[in-house]
């Protein structure tokens, strides 16, 4: 009954958007290794030579794209963050809750951020939030979230359909007034699209990515499994700022004024937020993304759009990978440090490495897992190896005298270890036999000029850091496998309505 | 605008949204007066304000890590602490600054300070942290030396931020240090004889 038409370009248009919005992050973290290898090699040959030609090759086509518009380098520089705070050909743009917090705060951010947060402000006022149904990476993953309750629901397994008052504002005055005192920390758990930039981000430039990665997901299962469309309609703080501003857009969604069927709900049921064009009611909060236009047996609806969903299927691709990544780039090292050559994980160059500074003492450990090559061949698989050693920032020299390690579990002593003398200079060496992986605390006991004295440094061991992380590769699998599902079951789907919610 | 949509009457939802917003606002506060990370280091990169403003200012959206050409730049983990969550840091283990300066150009916010890259000026300009050599376990330092001298090869600032005098043994020169990293990174003892310590940013 779908017949295409102008609207279905228009959403392969929209689809594309998001696609690059997407793929700005990851380029732009991403960007980060070629300009260092930029810096180290500055050659295609010395990139394949210490990489390999997958990145040689990209390398110098990047360098060829950047070279079209000016100097690579400084082309290169213009391109960073993310959606909630970029520079896109070097022009920088701030999110305008995130100025609201730095001026909650009593601070003056630079004019150039207050002109960053006022053009999305300005952008929604005439098309009302574009920003949601085009640049959103949120509401991208929500959209690969309703195919995947879609499937859920054909396949018979049951799912909920939670309806969340809109709370949007008061997220939006409690995040800020949060980030005022304390940091914008927290809106990463707000925004969904900033929780899946953080993501690509933390995943490409190294960092610890499982808190925001756990989160990005809980949030696509939250969409796909509880309440569809909740945390947008709802939730999103930065929604309903647009929302606010955007209350007369130009651009919007409206039938052709004639009575439609009184029973006919199909548009409301096509709206990943659930609201009813048919009624005429669906704004300020409709955000054009068109999909209701695609279900209208009666093509009522202006942009009569229609899902291009094979090409739907690249950004969910995109996303999916991106998110698979970390997890599989931090099984691949032992310690987070590359293994110099090495063909297998060897633990040369450990980075557990602790300090802790109280008072006059600084404490540190280097602490080695397991020094070896095989922990599971091995008979000692738990033993641990301690680098401890303390520094006097008073007297400004390392300590050597006869020293007493503790190393404690809670409040359990593990081992004592007695030292008359540092074992290698100003170094105290122990190998101790750890009972399970966790928190740890060595604490440092001796004397100074008659005077006992005591400081501890904490300390984490993690037993099971090579083995096979199942969580990793069920991961990976569960990925790959739903990404073919999705391509598979779209046939389908193509003349299909949403799906209806199970009660 | 709201009658349509599910999820509660309009008084309901005014007083769930004020509930939200009053919350935000109390656990802003409980959250911002402690800092989980005392004790331990954080090099911030360079320019960057005093820690309290910096934490207000900074706006977690990883550009200066993303412009890094060293990739020294990464990010807190919200198990640190929600104060500090997302924030950048440099690991001077890891990778230590190269003193390029980009990332406090591009920081939108001036969490980070703009700096003169000119390396006559840097030194002495700004303070990431201090390097704190410990003689006791430095090669070069030992009775007899073992020349080393890694340290001051890759010191960015050689003869000024560092000299070295017989069998290359290192003397920081706390005027000039910037606290890039560069030496502890290199430092081939192990645990670092060389190592950053953080400087007190609370006033500078």
């Amino acid at each position: 009954m779908s017949r295409p038409g102008r609207g279905r370009w228009f959403q392969v248009f929209r689809k594309t958007i998001q696609l690059l919005s997407v793929s700005f992050v990851a380029y732009a973290a991403i960007s980060m290794h070629w300009r260092n290898y930029k810096l180290a090699h500055n050659q295609e040959r010395l990139v394949t030579l210490m990489t390999n030609e997958v990145w040689g090759t990209l390398y110098t086509l990047n360098e060829r794209m950047l070279a079209l518009f000016g100097e690579p380098h400084a082309v290169s520089d213009g391109f960073l963050g993310g959606p909630w705070a970029a520079h896109v050909a070097g022009v920088a743009f701030v999110d305008p809750l995130n100025v609201g917090a730095i001026l909650a705060s009593g601070e003056i951010p630079p004019w150039a951020a207050l002109i960053g947060a006022l053009i999305p402000l300005v952008l929604a006022v005439f098309l009302g939030k574009v920003f949601c149904s085009f640049l959103c990476p949120g509401r991208l993953l929500f959209e690969v979230a309703n195919g995947f309750r879609f499937l859920l629901v054909r396949a018979g397994i049951p799912v909920a359909s939670v309806s969340i008052p809109r709370v949007g504002l008061g997220v939006a005055v409690g995040s800020v007034a949060f980030a005022a005192a304390a940091g914008a920390g927290l809106f990463h758990f707000v925004l969904p699209y900033l929780a899946v930039s953080a993501t690509i981000h933390h995943a490409i430039l190294g960092g610890a990515v499982g808190g925001i990665a756990a989160w990005t997901l809980g949030l696509f299962l939250f969409d796909a499994l509880i309440a569809p469309g909740q945390f947008c309609r709802s939730v999103c703080p930065t929604g309903a700022l647009l929302e606010l501003v955007g209350q007369r857009p130009a651009l919007a969604i409206a039938t052709d004024g004639t009575d439609c069927p009184p029973s006919c709900t199909l548009c409301q049921r096509a709206c990943p937020y659930g609201l009813f064009v048919g009624r005429g009611d669906h704004q300020p909060a409709c955000d054009s993304c068109g999909r209701c236009t695609t279900v209208c047996p009666e093509r009522k609806v202006s942009h009569h759009i229609q899902v291009p969903l094979r090409k739907s299927r690249l950004p969910i691709l995109m996303v999916l990978v991106a998110m698979s990544l970390p997890t599989a780039a931090l099984a691949h090292h032992n310690k987070g440090l590359p293994h110099y050559g090495y063909f297998e994980n060897y633990p040369q160059v450990p980075t557990d490495e602790y300090v802790q500074i109280s008072g006059r003492w600084e404490a540190g450990a280097t602490v080695f897992n397991f020094q070896g090559l095989q922990r599971a061949s091995s008979e000692t698989p738990h033993d641990v190896r301690i680098f401890a050693y303390l520094y006097d920032l008073e007297d400004d020299h390392g300590y050597e005298g006869p020293l007493t390690l503790t190393v404690m579990r809670k409040d359990e002593v593990v081992r004592v270890l007695n030292r008359i003398e540092p074992d290698e200079e100003a170094v105290y060496v122990a190998r101790v036999e750890m009972p399970k992986s966790g928190d740890y605390t060595l604490i440092f006991e001796f004397e100074l000029d008659g005077e006992k004295q005591r400081t501890t440094l904490p300390f984490e061991v993690d037993l099971a850091v090579d083995r096979v992380n199942w969580l990793v590769v069920g991961g990976l699998v569960t990925t790959v496998g739903m990404v073919f599902i999705l391509a598979l079951g779209n046939k389908r789907r193509r003349h299909a309505p949403r799906a209806p919610a199970a009660a | 605008m709201g009658d349509a949509l599910k999820g509660g009457t309009a008084s309901r939802r005014t007083l769930l949204s004020g509930v939200i917003a009053a919350a935000g606002l109390v656990a802003g506060q409980f959250v911002g007066l402690r800092s989980s990370r005392a004790g331990r280091i954080t090099i911030r990169p360079p320019g960057a304000l005093p820690e309290k403003d910096f934490l207000s200012r900074c706006t977690r959206c990883y550009q200066c890590g993303d412009i890094c050409p060293n990739g020294a730049i990464t990010f807190l983990p919200p198990k640190e602490g929600l104060a500090e969550a997302f924030t950048p840091v440099i690991e001077p283990r890891t990778q230590g600054c190269t003193a390029c300066m980009k990332c406090t150009q591009v920081c939108p916010t001036g969490a980070l300070q703009p700096v003169d890259p000119n390396p006559e000026t840097v030194p002495g300009t700004i303070k990431m942290g201090m390097a704190r050599l410990n003689k006791e376990m430095c090669y070069s330092w030992e009775e007899p030396a073992r020349t080393c001298g890694v340290c001051y090869r890759a010191c960015p600032f050689p003869g000024k931020a560092m000299t070295i005098s017989l069998f290359e043994r290192p003397t920081v020169n706390h005027e000039l240090c910037i606290g890039c990293g560069l030496c502890e990174q290199s430092c081939i003892h192990l645990p670092q004889a060389i190592r950053i310590l953080p400087v007190d940013r609370s006033q500078t």
